[in-house]
């Protein structure tokens, strides 16, 4: 009997030596990933006030470069002011509209392949078909991150943490939808709209979904783009959404400010209002 | 581009959160397995994950992902055409965040199996997943889209084939333990094949110097179109015993159909003759050159492999030797219980020579039980016959080489008898048998049907 708990009381011991090696670790870890955070980065040598007006006039003088929110973002981020870095680098990424651009195209070339896959999957015959794509009018030459920044970047994001991925969703959610209305995939676009949608006027949620399908339907080709997301929760599971969108087709064309109204469910993001600004 | 920058971010972020998440894990890991050493040595049954009814993106969430990881890596590194281990490797590389790794690995995939069809699918399903969520294999609104047109059959097999394998990738119980199916492979037989119904798993055991058997790689299966055991001709069922390859039919000779070679076994056995099932043309085959997916149930009785896998399979199996069990499920045995059924069962055999070569008839007798039956005889004749013949012996010496245990799957006999016993349990015994006396000599391979009854191991069934 006494040699039973003996032999326990070795295991136990050694079970939680185990666990506090572990926590050790783990701790260390912490502490030297907080450590390579803060490390200085050399990219401004004078005060921080100074720095941080001096890029605020560069951003307004230069919109396009991306660089110039990011490091305001690092300045404020070394501040512990969490909250202006994360707006800003929203911002920087808003304004930087090509790449909600190539995000959308990107979407419209994963839409179509997921198309040809499902086909050969099912070993059905489809026609090909023509895949329209954004052009971006005007190129304004992008600058591309360096590694350092990129680092610093995502050292920020992710401080930011679960309302960064909400927003990333969310904007995944919206270029989807247009991706599916520039697709016109009908059921895939109906499929982002809750069950709980509202259409404004007097139609019903059904006499709404059949006027869109033959709305999508009826040119022989769409484009949607959206673009300058503002995105404001509205409480836990719901999130308000406002962004541009430039429509064309072969045979209207408009460019509008559109709201959202999202809820989150099992099936992700869901549209429940839909309004034009 | 700019473009580049920010989907780098967004790949970054998702890596910390999974070096997060693979950091919990190795602590759950650690805890568990410190856990385990607190148990007093006793064989734990392993626990199966249970089958799931929608085949999903996210299914490892319920099993331990290490065990799959560990499973596949070894999978992929032992047999680059395992194509059923890149698949899954894509969907947890997708789980992890790595939507660009599980694309690119798809493609590779898709152009080394062209008529993978599961693999669309799911390269499918991750291309929309960036504009729709995606919880379950091929179930969203773009795709029902087209499944409606006429394409709904296709997808239901798809998603049951996904399912199947999924399924599949964490169950491993030949890593620790040993299939009561197969106890001992004779010197002239180097593998044996394991079919296992519920599971659509089949399992290449090779011989090894000492005597053990060692799984050399298992393969998805479909079997037949109606679930449980054949009894009738036409019923679309696969059998459940111990049947052995008897030919070969190759390509030239086989419709398209059948795939690029076939392998017929023996049913109806004895057994099942005894028994009254009827039916034939039960064999192992491949698939259409069109595809590499098949559903899980989908033969006339069959067990049928992909082309490409049968034709890895092909070079291990010898026709009138290999042997095919089919099981519903098999009975895995911890390796000692293994052991001592196998030694019971070779003693069995030993005395049974040692009491037929002793003279003493009655002992020699005292190993045929109630239920036998030989071509022509039942227990009563047989033992009348066998006295008879030994009044002429003046000495007489027997000799049995190269003996294969056989067990018989334990769901199925009890049809044999109304299951009056609670130990009945059949194995067959295949060896070669070689007899002289002062009268007669021969050199055979010899069948024995063995039953476990209540005084132990009783010879049932003889013949060739």
């Amino acid at each position: 009997m006494l040699v039973v708990k003996k032999i326990f009381f070795v295991q136990q011991v050694m079970f939680c030596t185990l666990v506090v090696s572990i926590l050790f670790t783990m701790s260390t870890n912490l502490r030297a990933a907080d450590a390579k955070q803060k490390q200085p980065e050399s990219i401004l040598k004078s005060s921080a006030d100074e720095s941080i007006k001096h890029y605020q006039s560069l951003i307004q003088e230069n919109p396009q470069v991306l660089g110039y929110y990011n490091n305001l973002a690092v300045l404020y981020a070394r501040r512990g002011d969490l909250k202006s870095a994360r707006r800003i680098l929203e911002q920087g990424l808003n304004a930087q509209a090509d790449v909600a651009t190539l995000y959308n195209n990107l979407n419209t070339v994963y839409l179509e392949m997921s198309r040809k896959d499902y086909a050969s999957a099912l070993r059905l015959e489809i026609e090909p078909r023509k895949v329209n794509l954004v052009k971006i009018e005007a190129t304004d030459t992008a600058r591309e991150m360096s590694p350092k920044v990129k680092e610093t970047i995502q050292a920020v994001i992710s401080e930011v943490g679960k309302d960064t991925a909400d927003q990333e969703q969310i904007i995944n959610m919206v270029q989807g939808w247009a991706s599916a209305w520039s697709a016109q995939e009908v059921d895939l676009y109906l499929s982002f709209y809750s069950d709980r949608f509202k259409p404004e006027g007097t139609q019903s949620r059904k006499q709404w979904a059949e006027s869109r399908r033959a709305r999508l339907k009826r040119p022989s080709w769409v484009s949607v783009k959206v673009s300058e997301f503002i995105i404001n929760s509205t409480g836990q599971q719901m999130t308000k959404v406002i962004f541009s969108q430039e429509y064309r087709s072969s045979n209207y064309s408009d460019r509008s400010k559109k709201e959202l109204l999202l809820e989150y469910t099992d099936n992700g993001w869901q549209i429940i209002q839909e309004h034009s600004l | 581009m700019v473009g580049k920058s920010y989907k780098s971010i967004v790949c970054d972020r998702k890596m910390k959160h999974c070096t997060n998440k693979i950091f919990k894990l190795l602590l759950l890991c650690l805890i568990m397995s410190s856990a385990q050493a607190d148990q007093i040595q006793k064989e734990q049954p392993v626990v199966l994950a249970s089958l799931e009814s929608e085949p999903s993106l996210n299914y490892f969430n319920k099993v331990d992902l290490n065990i799959v990881l560990d499973s596949l890596s070894s999978r992929i590194e032992t047999q680059p055409s395992d194509y059923e281990a890149q698949l899954v490797n894509s969907i947890l590389m997708f789980k992890s965040g790595d939507r660009k790794g599980a694309l690119d690995a798809l493609d590779r995939l898709i152009k080394l199996a062209p008529d993978f069809h599961l693999a669309y699918l799911i390269r499918g399903d991750i291309l929309i997943s960036n504009i729709k969520v995606i919880k379950k294999i091929g179930d969203n609104p773009f795709l029902k889209a087209y499944a409606n047109k006429n394409g709904e059959k296709e997808l239901n097999n798809l998603r049951d084939e996904a399912r199947v394998r999924l399924d599949n990738v964490p169950y491993r119980p030949y890593q620790e333990m040993l299939p009561r199916e197969i106890l001992a492979l004779g010197d002239d037989v180097d593998t044996a094949i394991l079919v296992e119904k519920s599971r659509h798993r089949l399992y290449l055991y090779q011989r090894l110097e000492d005597g053990g058997i060692s799984m050399l790689r298992d393969y998805y299966v479909s079997t037949g179109k109606s679930n449980g055991n054949k009894n009738i001709r036409g019923d679309l069922k696969t059998p459940e015993g111990v049947y052995f390859v008897t030919s070969f039919i190759p390509d030239n000779k086989l419709p398209d159909k059948y795939g690029v070679a076939a392998f017929p076994v023996n049913y109806p056995n004895e057994l099942d003759a005894r028994l009254g099932k009827t039916g034939y043309g039960i064999w192992l085959h491949g698939t259409d050159s069109q595809s590499y997916s098949r559903p899980p149930l989908d033969s006339e009785g069959c067990v049928v492999l992909a082309n490409k896998d049968l034709k890895s399979i092909k070079s291990f199996i010898t026709p009138g030797v290999t042997p095919v069990v089919i099981s519903e499920q098999v009975s895995w045995l911890p390796q000692q219980q293994w052991q001592e059924e196998r030694s019971n069962l070779f003693s069995t055999l030993e005395s049974w020579r040692k009491d037929w070569q002793s003279m003493d008839v009655e002992q020699y007798l005292s190993h045929y039980g109630k239920g036998f039956w030989s071509r022509g005889y039942n227990l009563q004749s047989w033992l009348q016959k066998k006295r008879m013949v030994s009044k002429g012996k003046k000495f007489q010496q027997v000799n049995i080489t190269n003996i294969s245990l056989l067990g018989y799957p334990l769901n199925t006999y009890k049809q044999m008898d109304g299951a009056k016993e609670t130990e009945n349990s059949i194995v067959v015994a295949r060896f070669k048998q070689d007899y002289t006396s002062n009268n007669f000599n021969s050199k055979m391979n010899k069948r024995l049907y063995l039953k476990q009854q209540a005084e132990g191991w009783k010879i049932v069934y003889e013949g060739r």
